[in-house]
């Protein structure tokens, strides 16, 4: 067996070359906060749902506050309701599918992290440096004593970096497409959440204050408890839907930043960090709807 | 803006005007059969514009049924790249035993 250091010099050369490139931890981060991002969908979808349903529901009682509800105009409003909840079903069920992707990433920055494979690739070298000793004085195998450890360790190390880049570049419009994609739904709901607020504001508005002036109704107080908690509730999703929405603009910045040939470790910083920040406050928000 | 966020935007606000109470003020000036066409025609009107939010979501949904697709097909692959590092983190630890063997064989020959 034989190395020649020329080949040593022209890897150590070529791994030189490679290391303008974002760091395996880097990487490791980006996987983590997107797998992060993925789930934190489901939540805000099934608040999305759960909005809708009671805004429909209220639709109704103002309908029959003021003449009737045909039964089939019932059941109309029930798939109307059960329609929507199936698109936003369908994206909790794409989150999971971006949620896998961005695991098997994070599992991959993780591979050979671990101390033993480290310990055991330079046992390997250093066993193989030591009979190398014990051949030369045969005239037999040269091995550069330090280098060749060295150089495997680095090629083990930057194989899965390069790895990792090259797998989000290949990704690189299936996942431009699926962030833009993400973002515009966001945008969809977010704006539905809003007027379906607006609307539960306006008869609550007219059930509770002038309604019973005109017709000396008095309202149910568990109606009143149940109308304020969902609209406060409702104010705290569309604040949700407002985090998911800009926590989806900064995935798609720090994807970009990833696959920049030499963005500089600033900027990676930069764009990871904000995404963290956007991605606290989303948890936060959805601890404070489930409360 | 283009002409579907101005639809958006036409039906967003005739849906609210729907439910302001103004209109339900003069809602409740109108004869009971009056009011009840009203409302039908309100409820109707409602329920289109449900239908038309969920069919945005719908196609942009759509989309993602390819991106979707591919996700999977890279998460296999993924993992079987892991799988063959795994391999040859498996490989290399072999390497050591069998250089330490070597070693002795080399050295009880030498």
């Amino acid at each position: 067996m034989t190395l020649h250091p020329g080949t040593a010099l022209a890897g150590l050369a070529l791994l030189g070359g490679l290391s303008a490139c974002a760091t395996r931890s880097e990487f490791g981060t980006f996987a983590t906060l997107g797998q992060e991002y993925a789930a934190t969908l489901q939540p805000v979808a099934e608040a999305a749902c759960q909005t809708q349903i009671d805004a429909d529901s209220w639709k109704l009682i103002d309908t029959a506050g003021l003449g009737s509800v045909s039964e089939a105009t019932l059941l109309e409003f029930d798939q109307s309701s059960l329609d929507f909840c199936a698109q936003t079903d369908r994206l909790v069920a794409h989150a999971g599918a971006l949620g896998a992707y961005f695991g098997s990433l994070r599992r991959l920055t993780a591979v050979n992290q671990d101390d033993a494979f480290g310990a055991a690739a330079a046992g390997s070298f250093a066993d193989l440096n030591r009979l190398g000793a014990m051949l030369r004085a045969d005239g037999g195998v040269q091995i550069p004593p330090d280098a060749v450890g060295g150089i495997v360790n680095a090629v083990v190390n930057e194989r899965i970096e390069d790895a990792l880049r090259r797998e989000l570049v290949a990704r690189k419009d299936a996942l431009a497409t699926e962030f833009a994609t993400l973002e515009a739904v966001l945008e969809v709901l977010q704006a539905n959440l809003e007027r379906q607020i607006a609307q539960i504001q306006a008869i609550r508005q007219d059930v509770q204050v002038y309604a019973p002036l005109v017709l000396d109704q008095v309202d149910d107080p568990a109606t009143l408890v149940a109308t304020r908690r969902l609209i406060l509730r409702g104010d705290s999703s569309v604040q949700a839907m407002d985090a998911a929405l800009e926590a989806a603009r900064q995935v798609r910045s720090s994807f970009e930043t990833l696959i920049t040939e030499d963005p500089g470790t600033d900027l990676i910083y930069e764009r990871i960090e904000a995404l963290a920040g956007k991605l606290t406050e989303l948890r936060s928000l959805l601890a404070t709807m489930r409360t | 803006m283009s002409k579907k966020a101005e639809l958006v935007a036409l039906l967003r606000d005739a849906e609210m005007d729907l439910y302001l109470p103004p209109f339900r003020r003069w809602l409740r000036t109108l004869p009971p059969a009056d009011r009840q066409s009203i409302l039908n025609l309100r409820s109707e009107f409602t329920i289109q514009v449900n239908t038309f939010v969920t069919t945005q979501l719908n196609e942009l949904l759509d989309d993602l049924v390819p991106v979707e697709a591919e996700l999977r097909q890279a998460v296999e692959r993924l993992d079987e790249t892991i799988d063959a590092l795994e391999d040859f983190k498996t490989g290399v630890e072999w390497l050591g035993k069998a250089v330490q063997v070597l070693a002795k064989v080399v050295k009880a020959a030498l």
